[in-house]
């Protein structure tokens, strides 16, 4: 299966509409890959919406409000949320293939560093695909010189379609 | 088979020395977990977890038997942070657990009691009990000097409570613990 998690921080308002497409799209170009789709919405907490459907639309509808939500938003709490539906949906099993993709706006540092995503999802053994919502490194990764220990994929450097291709449908 | 998850205190006050716990508080818990983990899943094929925990509380690690990607997890930590929740931090990974069908399931929460956000320690308790969740409480320092006295006096039979006084302590009393989770 695949669990998106979706940055809804305010910061992110003018990427919604982009994660919802993009989450969509992606589902429905693996929807013969995958048994089903997650979703989990983030910002300075993180919250389950979606724990499984077979149907790529439930997930664009689900996004269709464009709420937002307050706070930095923090990574490491939408990848715990997701491994969790992962976890119990698999009875602490997890399937090879099932995958997390993470959509991140990255306006600030996180409390939590994100090098724990990547322990998390190793530990459970789920491929995390990280999406920068930005152009490349933000100019807080120069300053506090942050590793953030996982690869991270830009949206804005490569283009809608080459983006499509490098997340994929899995491992 | 039995599981075993630790709950390890990365909040600033694990940065100081104490007795012989060296270079901190933290580096010392660090390697005790590392050699009570390799016990645990080389010797006695636990799965075994790790859970962090400072303002707030992570799993980094959910219960596996893959020792390098527990051993990977240990080597991200070091710093610490503002602020202490052991009682989310015991929530966390007794729902860690929930999953797993094994018959005996273990919490072993490393502190130096330094306690004062998050859910009270006494709900995650109730919470670890009502699961079915042994939890062992490892506190470094003497029990009376740190905020944990309140809710040691108030529940100490919920949970085993445990005074380390030095790195030799705690070590053998982790690997002790795996020793008594796989009988």
């Amino acid at each position: 299966m695949i669990i998106y998690a979706v940055d809804i921080s305010r910061s992110a308002r003018q990427y919604i509409e982009f994660q919802r497409s993009f989450v969509t799209q992606n589902a429905e170009r693996c929807a013969s890959d995958h048994e089903g789709f997650g979703l989990v919405v983030y910002a300075s907490r993180a919250a389950p919406v979606i724990e499984r459907t077979r149907d790529p639309r439930q997930l664009e509808e689900a996004l269709a409000g464009a709420a937002t939500m307050r706070g930095i938003p923090e990574p490491v709490k939408a990848v715990k949320e997701a491994l969790e539906i992962i976890f119990y949906q698999r009875a602490g099993m997890p399937a090879v293939g099932d995958m997390l993709v993470l959509l991140w706006s990255m306006p600030k540092k996180p409390k939590i560093p994100v090098s724990y995503a990547r322990a998390m999802a190793n530990s459970v053994g789920v491929s995390l695909r990280v999406v920068g919502l930005q152009y490349g490194p933000p100019k807080w990764f120069r300053s506090y010189r942050y590793d953030p220990g996982v690869e991270i994929i830009y949206k804005r450097r490569l283009g809608e379609s080459e983006l499509a291709r490098k997340i994929g449908c899995g491992p | 088979m039995p599981s075993l998850v630790y709950a390890l205190d990365i909040s600033i006050s694990m940065d100081k020395i104490y007795s012989n716990f060296k270079p901190s508080k933290l580096q010392a818990s660090i390697n005790s977990v590392a050699i009570s983990a390799r016990r645990a899943i080389i010797e006695e094929g636990l799965k075994t977890g790790l859970v962090v925990f400072a303002e707030w509380a992570v799993p980094l690690v959910y219960p596996t038997r893959n020792i390098s990607h527990f051993l990977s997890a240990l080597r991200l930590l070091g710093r610490t942070f503002l602020g202490s929740a052991p009682g989310d931090a015991v929530v966390e990974a007794v729902k860690v657990m929930r999953a797993l069908h094994d018959h005996k399931k273990v919490v072993a929460v490393i502190t130096d009691g330094d306690y004062n956000m998050g859910v009270p320690l006494e709900y995650a308790l109730s919470y670890a009990k009502q699961s079915g969740v042994d939890l062992y409480i490892f506190v470094i320092g003497q029990i009376e000097e740190t905020q944990l006295a309140g809710p040691y006096h108030q529940y100490k039979d919920i949970a085993h409570w445990v005074e380390v006084g030095s790195y030799e302590d705690l070590t053998s009393g982790l690997v002790k613990l795996v020793g008594g989770v796989s009988r």
